[in-house]
């Protein structure tokens, strides 16, 4: 199994290269090359259906330190999802040679598209949260890569922008929550998750029901995903309703049972679903170009599986299963068709469409059928579905059946309304919109796609051995459902004829309606918050680098203060003698008087003179403690100093400029404090020493194996060769650094 | 065998000379420098594969004891970094050859030679077991990079590199202090010896000393408030010079501090630490969000990275201070990348603002895909190196149950991202501007560019995909590291 895995995912990869080598040639032939992978593996994913049922794993180790594997299962879960994955993808890659012109060249989008398609797969076949988390950020980078296909239009961009900010941070949350999960479960395999429980399970609930609410665009967090129609049709039909966006609608439904004693899992993800099947009705039900509606109409399609989900009672997760595969089927096929219309008539709105049931009549039954499929009306699959879901309603008591029954029954209603709405504006009265010859590419997709609702109810024991298995894999209690052609006249018959009744009063009062298209509410303000967070970050760097180099200068010295804190703990009064002899004491004051008047004379040169007196008393200091060539060394030291300093300021002016009062006393005390500081830790550091230097081995090393007399050469020359080296190479690299500079400077003034 | 990992010392610093010497001699001084670099990183490659087989290793610089003397120690921390170290400047001088006559300016004749100082300097403050030594290193690193900074003689770079020079000699002087303390308190300079008798030390000293070199190295590897040289300099600079800067420099700093206070066993420092972490990771990645040129952008991430590798360290656990190596390992080579695209885009837009530039995707795909690699594995998804970087550094810090760090690194995450999109719009997409100039080079020179980057692009996806083998070598480097005994014995020999 793991060798047929690699193929299919490497067959992808080989297409996507072999796409985007087709850089400049026909983008139709880069999407022909591109189809043959999905081809390939939605062959395999019937062939396996008709065959075992025992799930089949696979695993390749990446990082074994953090439990990094690629990982995976193909269970019915899988299956299912990838007949939807690469089924619909063949689909859509057959329809995108159609949609795009045919002198149309650059194969990226073809590589890109392929690519997308098979992060999904991963995705969907991941066994391990961390497979399921790398497949998911592809998805995301993908999808941001092709909805900003038209790149060259200003608001194209900023909606890639919000949608790659809003699922990539709901990336971040997912991350969280999957580690929380895997600390929790003790696991990271998905398929072996039991039950947990405790703060660190709820805190993962809640981070991962974020997650998918981002990428399944559930209110909240919805915004992004009416902006990202402005992708080409095939990306919004494949990834913005078909597929992508089902990825959190997946999470919530394989890490349900796990979070079966999480409460707050179940209420937040009742919230969150039940938020978005009434604002994305309702925003469907207000939009006027046709591609928005269904975007909005997913949104509350999604919110619906949410809920059930989110229950999880065995029926609730068939049903979601149920409508899951229904949605992907007539939403797609949905999406085919306004791109067609878009095509071949140049608009989407409700407002310029009209007669196109007679110059497109194809389109219009394809349109009908699936969506009266969305609508749950029979004879379709979606009938079925939505009547799986009126069940679970009906099975479930208390809050539930009430917050479950108003997204099921008031989300199905308004459903009605909205799918009603649109054929109305697209295909109703009207004066007919002029249309253009049809793409016969084009159209065999969507009726494939629009047909499959009618197959599936006509063969609806099929579907039930897809949905089932799958059902069953996430909930065991799900085994005793099936899908009904015909339930009777049972009460949720009773429920869903009133549906359709109510909701087809609604949609036929909704679209007589001329209320222009609101405002989409949020996208803006999301937009306007990521531009504030990039306003504020100006503000917060101007405020750290503002560019004063004293100020940095003293920042550095005041971290350092804070360092020298912890010292003066281990400093007892019986460790701090002043002097050691008087003329100690003589010179100490000198060095400090001379470090003192060096702060306070106003003439650069008198700074010069001061500074080189303190380096003369430290000089006086090494005779004083017995080394006369040290001091030496510091007295050449100080002296050319001195004269370079004097030599240099004759290109400054005479004193230095004026500095303000408080400035002046920060630095003041910040200076004072810093000396004293260093002090003190140095008392402190030889307070109590924890080893001491190896003087005496040093001198007697020196003689024996050094072969020098001078203790300080053979330290210099030969134990410490190696610092003196580096020192040499230092001081060599200024003059070379000298030398550029003057040469640069003559080079300036010659040209 | 523990003789070679001198020659990543030695060979950099003679091909220096060599170059020097003929540096009338464009040829034989790129010559000298390619075969220099290329030395050393052999010799680092066979010792990483040397100390993986046979164990950590020492060498006592003269024969001298390591009480008295000198010693480099190839650890696997040592030898896991210096590889990576060497790589990134042998390619950036491959790519550096090529751009040459764009921008190295003025006096392209020192470049090879002082990079050649600056390799020296790097190779020795890895390797190095002498506090004083790591004091030298620094100095060769830092006199070797402000002269290839300000080298050309330009107003804003010798104006930047003032806070630069400035910045970094306060932090030399607080080393020295530091030095100082140190060795009044232990009577050695040797890591080692200092590791094993800083436990007996009074407390505050212990700690003091901790905090006093928590700044020094803070200021090197460019941590909160202590960063301001960075972001002013790194921009001015040709694209070469920052590509080393960047990938290096402030690494060689987070190196030494995971080295010092890890062998030390700093526990204290944790907290201080995780909480300058957050602020580091999040003030950096502002300031990257507030630019808007490429280099300004990649320069305050450098910053906001650092931040991720400060969390490892300061959450002092065996998987906090893997993650902490991991991130060091996955960041160098990328930071280095992005700087080169940097450099690519620049030679074509003739700038590397965002405003004069667009639409290079659709006329240079291939710098589009050189830059959404690292830029991708900067911002940490998967399946690149980031990702796993990323990964072990938060999921130590859950395990530790540090919750505040985690939640900070996984905003400053999303800030990061937020900012890798700005620079893809803004010079990937959109439109073709008009107003870009592109730096005439001839086809030879820009091939060389694009097979240097595409090289190092490679190499990050390599580390992506050893990913794995990083990983347990990060470990057992950090299991040595916090066993302070094993690394005396190396070093006893």
């Amino acid at each position: 199994m793991i060798r047929v895995i690699l193929t299919l995912l490497v067959a992808h990869l080989i297409g996507v290269v072999l796409a985007a080598l087709l850089g400049s040639g026909s983008l139709r032939r880069a999407l022909g090359v591109a189809a043959v992978a999905p081809v390939a593996t939605s062959v395999w994913a019937v062939g396996q259906l008709a065959g075992s049922a025992e799930p089949a794993e696979a695993s390749l180790t990446w990082v074994a330190g953090l439990d990094l594997a690629l990982t995976f299962r193909i269970d019915a879960v899988a299956l299912l999802m990838t007949l939807l994955v690469s089924g619909i993808g063949t689909m859509v890659f057959v329809y995108a040679m159609g949609y795009f012109p045919a002198d149309a060249t650059g194969g990226r989008f073809a590589a890109t598209l392929l690519a997308f398609s098979v992060s999904m797969l991963g995705l969907v076949w991941a066994d391990s949260v961390w497979t399921l988390f790398i497949f998911w950020e592809f998805t995301s980078i993908t999808s941001f890569l092709l909805v900003g296909y038209k790149h060259t239009d200003p608001a194209v961009r900023t909606a890639a922008r919000r949608a790659l900010l809003i699922t990539g941070g709901g990336g971040l949350v997912l991350l969280a929550g999957l580690l929380l999960l895997a600390e929790s479960a003790g696991t990271t395999t998905i398929s072996a998750l039991g039950g947990v429980s405790g703060d660190r399970a709820t805190l993962a609930a809640i981070c991962i029901l974020v997650g998918a609410a981002t990428k399944s665009a559930q209110v909240p967090f919805h915004v992004w995903l009416p902006g990202a129609m402005a992708a080409p049709t095939p990306v919004s039909a494949y990834l913005h309703s078909a597929t992508m966006v089902k990825a959190g609608v997946l999470l919530v439904a394989v890490t349900g049972a796990s979070f079966a004693a999480v409460a707050p899992f179940k209420i937040l993800g009742i919230g969150i679903g039940l938020g978005s099947v009434v604002w994305g009705a309702i925003g469907a039900l207000r939009h006027r170009d046709a591609k928005l509606i269904l975007a909005w109409g997913t949104v509350s399609q999604l919110g619906l599986l949410i809920t059930l989900l989110a229950v999880g009672t065995g029926k609730a997760v068939f049903a979601a299963v149920a409508i899951l595969f229904a949605h992907a089927l007539f939403k797609a096929a949905l999406f085919l068709v306004v791109g067609e219309i878009d095509v071949r008539t140049g608009t989407r709105s409700i407002d310029e469409l009209g007669g196109l049931w007679r110059s497109m009549p194809i389109a219009f039954a394809t349109a009908t059928a699936a969506g009266l499929s969305m609508a749950g009306a029979p004879p379709l699959l979606g009938f079925a579905a939505k009547e799986a879901a009126v069940e679970a309603v009906l099975t479930l008591d208390g809050l539930d059946r009430f917050l479950v029954g108003s997204a099921v029954i008031g989300g199905s209603i308004l459903t009605v309304a909205y799918t009603l709405r649109f054929l109305l504006g697209v295909f109703g009265p009207g004066p007919a919109t002029p249309v253009r010859p049809r793409r016969l590419l084009m159209t065999v997709p969507a009726v494939l796609l629009g047909g499959a609702g009618l197959i599936g109810f006509v063969v609806l024991g099929g579907v039930d051995d897809i949905v089932g298995p799958a059902a069953t894999e996430l909930n065991s209690a799900s085994s005793v459902y099936g899908l009904l052609r015909w339930p009777g006249f049972t009460t949720a018959f009773g429920i869903s004829c009133g549906i359709l009744a109510g909701g087809a009063v609604l949609g036929w009062v909704a679209s007589r309606s001329s209320r222009p298209a609101p405002r989409t509410i949020g996208a803006m303000q999301s937009d306007r918050f990521l531009d504030g967070t990039i306003q504020r970050s100006r503000q917060i760097t101007a405020l750290v680098q503002h560019g004063s180099l004293p100020v940095y200068a003293a920042t550095m010295a005041a971290a350092a203060l804070l360092a020298a804190l912890p010292f003066l703990g281990g400093l007892g009064t019986g460790h701090l003698a002043g002097w050691n002899s008087p003329v100690e004491a003589v010179l100490c004051a000198a060095i400090v008087g001379s470090a003192v008047a060096g702060a306070f004379v106003g003439s650069r040169l008198g700074a010069a003179l001061t500074l080189g007196a303190v380096g003369t008393g430290v000089a006086g200091i090494f005779v004083l403690y017995g080394a006369p060539d040290l001091a030496l060394t510091q007295l050449l030291v100080e002296t050319i100093v001195v004269v370079g300093f004097v030599v240099g300021l004759g290109h400054l002016s005479q004193s230095f400029p004026k500095v303000d009062r408080t400035w002046r006393t920060v630095r003041l005390v910040v200076s004072v404090l810093g000396g004293t500081g260093v002090a003190l830790a140095l008392a402190a550091s030889g307070a109590d020493p924890a080893g001491q230097a190896p003087v005496a081995e040093l001198a007697t090393a020196a003689v024996t194996d050094g072969g020098g007399n001078n203790v300080v050469n053979v330290i210099l020359t030969d134990i410490r060769a190696l610092d003196t080296l580096g020192e040499v190479v230092v001081l060599a690299t200024v003059a070379i650094g000298i030398l550029a500079l003057a040469n640069a400077r003559l080079s300036g003034e010659a040209s | 065998m523990n003789q070679l990992m001198a020659l990543t010392i030695v060979a950099p610093l003679l091909s220096a000379a060599t170059g020097f010497t003929l540096r009338r001699h464009p040829r034989a001084r790129d010559a000298a420098t390619i075969v220099g670099l290329t030395v050393a990183t052999i010799a680092s490659f066979a010792t990483l594969f040397f100390v993986r087989a046979n164990g950590a290793h020492a060498l006592n610089v003269g024969g001298w004891s390591p009480e008295l003397g000198i010693v480099l120690v190839a650890d696997l921390f040592a030898a896991l970094v210096l590889p990576v170290a060497l790589t990134i400047i042998l390619v950036v001088e491959i790519f550096a050859i090529g751009q040459r006559r764009t921008a190295w300016g003025a006096n392209p004749e020192f470049a090879g030679p002082l990079l050649g100082v600056l390799t020296a300097g790097v190779s020795l403050a890895i390797l190095t077991g002498d506090l004083f030594t790591l004091f030298v290193a620094f100095e060769l690193i830092l006199v070797s990079s402000y002269v290839l900074l300000t080298h050309q003689g330009q107003r804003g770079q010798i104006r930047s590199g003032m806070t630069y020079v400035v910045m970094n000699l306060f932090a030399s002087t607080l080393f020295l202090l530091g030095l100082a303390f140190v060795y009044a308190a232990t009577g050695t300079v040797n890591l080692a010896l200092i590791a094993e008798r800083i436990p007996e030390l009074d407390a505050g000293v212990r700690v003091g000393i901790g905090a006093w070199f928590f700044v020094v190295f803070g200021t090197k590897a460019a941590i909160f408030p202590l960063f301001s040289w960075l972001p002013d300099s790194y921009p001015t600079a040709p694209t070469t010079i920052t590509a080393v800067f960047a990938g290096l420099l402030t690494k060689i700093g987070i190196y030494a501090m995971i080295r010092f206070h890890t062998l030390t066993g700093m526990e204290d420092l944790g907290p201080v630490m995780l909480i300058i972490a957050g602020i580091t990771m999040v003030v950096g990645a502002f300031g990257a969000l507030a630019q808007s040129d490429v280099k300004r952008i990649l320069s305050f991430h450098v910053i906001s990275q650092i931040g991720y590798m400060l969390m490892g360290l300061g959450l002092f656990s065996l998987a906090g201070t893997t993650g902490a190596i991991l991130f060091l390992i996955h960041h160098m080579p990328v930071k280095t990348v992005l700087f080169l695209v940097g450099g690519l885009v620049e030679n074509e837009e003739g700038s590397s603002s965002l405003e004069l530039s667009g639409g290079l995707a659709a006329r240079r795909p291939l710098i589009a895909a050189l830059f959404a690699i690292p830029a991708l594995s900067l911002a940490g998804l998967p399946p690149f190196s980031g990702f796993v970087a990323k990964l072990a550094v938060i999921r130590a810090g859950i395990e530790e149950a540090a919750t505040p760090i985690v939640v900070v690194a996984l905003v400053a995450g999303a800030l990061t991202l937020l900012s890798m999109t700005k620079i893809w719009l803004g010079v990937f997409w959109g439109v073709d501007n008009d107003a870009s100039s592109p730096v005439s080079t001839a086809p030879a020179n820009r091939r060389l560019m694009f097979t240097a980057t595409g090289l190092a692009v490679v190499g990050t996806l390599v580390v992506s995909l050893l990913a794995g083998p990083l990983f347990d070598l990060s470990q057992r480097a950090a299991t040595d590291l916090r066993d302070g005994s094993s690394y005396a014995e190396v070093v006893r020999g």
